[in-house]
């Protein structure tokens, strides 16, 4: 069943165009990722279901609910929207601000409620500290325990690790993943970070020049990205001289440009006619990279990705070694 | 949506209320002229004009002077006692202008006590055998006001140089630049807008001023407005010299943030880097000791001490029934100002978080320039707008605490509303939007999350506000009913009449709470 379903829509800041025919649906328990530079309007889709804006066109469904623009009704608890700072209320505790949504409760009942989420998302003995006392991790659990208090059936997750250093970022992703899962929400979730996106989504949607331009699995995304911005937003590439694909007898009738992820090129010492100069080397911790250019063809600089430096030095001539089922026609 | 409109609504009504007695002194420069007003401008008018010249000017250069180098100084520098002048120095804000005129007029006009006590040491009978300067002059108007005037460069210069100079003066030194040439090449540019900004606000307050200037016998426009007032009885007169220095203050208020948007300078660097101090020895210390005591001494420590000293010589003959009821009118008049004043000021500003449309701070912008309109031209203002109002309703407002009231909203809302600003600004909107996404309404977000998080910053506003409406003495002057005095114009009139000594009664109760509003500054600052 179809949890959240937008269609065209599109919407506009005074006279700047944020957002045009954006379409898609995300099922029930699953999650997905909307992924877009900065200022792309990946928020503005969250706040626009989640009605704080109001003025966009075209339609917002939650599960078969109508989102209308001046009723709250249809959207009223059944959106948990997790905050980039996590919004949480400074001058109450964590039992105060994981029960602070609950209604026609009493008191007791509150606590109840709450009990069973500290108990859950392992924050008991932080349930008297006031807010400033927890970590990063710890806030980001009571923001998702806020709302999962009141039992949402949508999940809208801003930025969710942006504020959480690398290794809490990997464990608290798997976490929130388990969560969603158990809870079976419909989640969508902005970031800019692929990694984040490729790991956790079911789903992924990328944003590019007011529209989404390519929506479907990770895999799907990665393996036949509708354009270089799409490739390039999912992984490193290299885009390589058109005359390469002579070599592998392959036609390119829609003269398409040619790319290659950075991880599958190679270099070999074996003569070909992709001669390569070595021009930079750069150490990255766990690897080298290495900057070289075609010196049959001006322009056209790639990295590769080597573990040993051997015999690399600056200005060495080496040659590409590549596969043909790794080759990518794609529009510019 | 409709708690939205309502809040819009009000803004609007409130804005166009308070917005009202300006626009009604400012419509009076367009008014033909009577007779009075040509015998004005042919006799005082040119003196009230240069006499405000002359104080704005005095009163600049001093204050620059005194609150830039203790500014620098300050936090450039560690020397003896540094660390206590960082609050000290805004001592002298605590003293109402008019109080420090009569304190310094009892220690330093012809028969003071300091100059009876000098010319005793030179062995002299009276100030015709020295050179005297008499400190109920104009010049001596401009040195007391400054003295507790230069608090306002101090504390924006100081702000600036904290936040703006440490990277610049890193950059300074590993050009190998000096400490004075890097004051001279780097400081002095990169503060001028701050000293600017700190200097127009001493200014606006100088020429606003009556207490001084009406007691050192200064003819001004503001002493100009009383006497065209009550002495000419001419209240169109009176709102046209209301309507010269409305433009004049709006002049500067323009001159202000033109300067400020063409000259001010932001570090290039993301990052706060706290600035190293130069300790000083030897010489160095105890010049910088005394170059920041003087103003203390000057501003504080000895206009207090003589005040003390009246005030124990004196209490007996003052504190009594008549005391205590001028006493409960000034705090009943300061609660119930503050109070409306607090509601008021939180209406639009919560208003503008709301909806955080243009017009929301338009409306919010207007009616902060109610506090640059010098008391006097505020009473004058709200005189006329109640006199429309009294004939269009037939009832009688005018002269009565709801126009003294009234007043105090125009003139000091700005104060209330700066201050929620700073306090819903540490709010962030995420607040507002979770509150929204969870489906909590309105009355119950403002009463569970905004007031337990805005209550300081209102506290903090009803105190300042009220001190301000405690120290308030033209506005009072003028509009309150027949024989309401409060505690200001109570001192006021003790000294027109003389009793220098039992004004300081009266006056000592304003300063202790005036010392209240300096801690409660001091407070902020340790916090910010």
């Amino acid at each position: 069943m179809v949890g959240i379903s937008l269609k065209n829509f599109s919407i506009a800041f005074e006279d700047t165009k944020i957002l045009e025919n954006v379409s898609f649906d995300v099922e029930d328990g699953e999650i997905v990722t909307i992924l877009g530079a900065s200022g792309s309007g990946k928020s503005t889709i969250l706040r626009s279901i989640s009605s704080l804006e109001k003025k966009y066109k075209g339609d917002i469904f939650l599960h078969t609910c109508y989102l209308k623009k001046n009723d709250n009704s249809c959207a009223t608890q059944n959106i948990g929207y997790i905050f980039q700072d996590y919004a949480l209320f400074p001058h109450l505790n964590v039992l105060e601000n994981i029960s602070f949504a609950l209604k026609d409760l009493n008191k007791k009942e509150k606590e109840t409620q709450a009990d069973k989420l500290l108990e859950l998302f392992d924050l008991k003995e932080h349930k008297y500290k006031q807010i400033h006392e927890l970590s990063g991790g710890q806030q980001q659990r009571v923001s998702i325990a806020r709302v999962i208090a009141y039992k949402p059936k949508v999940l809208l997750l801003d930025e969710p690790f942006s504020n959480l250093d690398s290794l809490l970022r990997h464990k608290t992703k798997i976490w929130l993943k388990n969560v969603i899962k158990e809870f079976g929400f419909s989640a969508i979730l902005v970031t800019h970070d692929k990694k984040e996106a490729l790991s956790i989504s079911d789903k992924i949607g990328i944003l590019q020049n007011k529209t989404l331009v390519q929506f479907g699995t990770p895999k799907e995304l990665f393996e036949n990205p509708v354009n270089k911005y799409v490739a390039n937003f999912l992984g490193e590439i290299n885009e390589l001289p058109k005359e390469v694909l002579k070599s592998f007898n392959l036609k390119n009738k829609n003269n398409d440009d040619v790319i290659i992820r950075v991880n599958k090129t190679a270099l070999s010492e074996i003569k070909n006619e992709h001669k390569l100069r070595l021009l930079d080397i750069s150490y990255c911790g766990d690897y080298y990279e290495l900057s070289l250019e075609f010196t049959q063809h001006n322009g056209y600089v790639i990295a590769v990705l080597v573990e040993d430096l051997k015999a690399y030095k600056k200005d060495l001539e080496v040659y590409l070694d590549i596969k043909k089922e790794d080759l990518i026609l794609i529009k510019s | 949506m409709k708690y939205f409109k309502k809040l819009s609504i009000s803004s609007g009504i409130l804005t166009l209320l308070i917005a009202s007695p300006a626009l009604l002194i400012l419509v009076n420069i367009l008014s033909p002229s009577s007779e009075n007003w040509i015998h004005l401008q042919d006799t005082v008018l040119s003196e009230y004009i240069f006499n405000s010249l002359y104080i704005m000017f005095g009163v600049a250069f001093l204050t620059s002077f005194i609150g830039f180098s203790t500014a620098y100084i300050t936090t450039m520098y560690s020397f003896t006692f540094s660390k206590l002048y960082h609050y000290a120095l805004i001592l002298p804000f605590a003293i109402p202008t008019y109080i420090i005129s009569y304190a310094y007029a009892g220690m330093f006009d012809i028969t003071g006590s300091v100059t009876m006590f000098i010319l005793g040491l030179l062995g002299k009978e009276n100030v015709s055998q020295v050179y005297f300067m008499d400190i109920m002059s104009i010049e001596g108007a401009i040195i007391v006001m400054s003295l507790v005037l230069y608090p306002y460069v101090y504390l924006i210069s100081k702000t600036y140089l904290i936040a703006e100079s440490a990277s610049i003066i890193d950059a300074s030194k590993t050009m190998g630049l000096n400490s004075f040439e890097t004051f001279k090449r780097v400081i002095i540019p990169i503060s001028r807008p701050a000293i600017v900004a700190g200097t127009i606000l001493a200014v606006m307050e100088a020429v606003a001023d009556f207490g001084v200037v009406d007691y050192y016998g200064v003819p001004t426009f503001i002493t100009g407005i009383f006497r065209t007032w009550y002495g000419m009885g001419s209240v169109e007169d009176a709102s046209k010299l209301a309507s010269l220095l409305m433009l004049f203050v709006f002049t500067l208020i323009l001159l202000e943030k033109f300067q400020g948007r063409n000259k001010r300078y932001r570090s290039s660097g993301k990052d706060f880097a706290p600035i190293s101090k130069t300790p000083l020895k030897g010489k160095a210390n105890i010049a910088a000791f005394i170059l920041c005591f003087i103003p203390v001494f000057l501003g504080f420590i000895l206009p207090f001490s003589q005040m003390m000293h009246w005030f124990i010589l004196s209490y007996e003959d003052v504190l009594d029934e008549d005391f205590l009821r001028i006493l409960i009118q000034t705090l009943s008049l300061g609660v119930s100002g503050s109070l409306l004043i607090t509601v008021l000021a939180f209406i639009f500003v919560y208003n503008i978080r709301i909806h955080g449309h243009k017009m929301s701070e338009y409306l919010t912008q207007t009616v902060k320039l109610g506090y640059s309109i010098p008391g006097a031209v505020v009473a004058v203002g709200v005189l006329t707008f109640f006199s429309y109002i009294d004939k269009g309703f037939n009832i009688l407002l005018s002269g009565s605490i709801i126009a003294v009231i009234f007043a105090y909203c125009v003139r000091f809302l700005a104060i209330s509303i700066n201050n929620y600003e700073a306090g819903f600004s540490k709010i962030p909107q995420s607040y507002d939007d979770a509150c929204s996404t969870m489906s909590i309404s309105e009355n119950s977000k403002l009463r569970r999350v905004i007031f337990p998080l805005i209550k300081n910053s209102a506290l903090a506003s009803f105190i300042i506000v009220f001190i301000e409406i405690i120290k308030e003495l033209p506005l009072t002057m003028i509009l309150r009913p027949f024989n309401f005095d409060t505690l200001a114009v109570y001192s006021h009139e003790l000294v027109g009449q003389a009793q220098l000594y039992e004004s300081s009664v009266p006056a000592m109760f304003i300063v202790l709470m005036g010392i209240l509003s300096v801690l409660l500054l001091a407070k902020k600052m340790i916090k910010d």
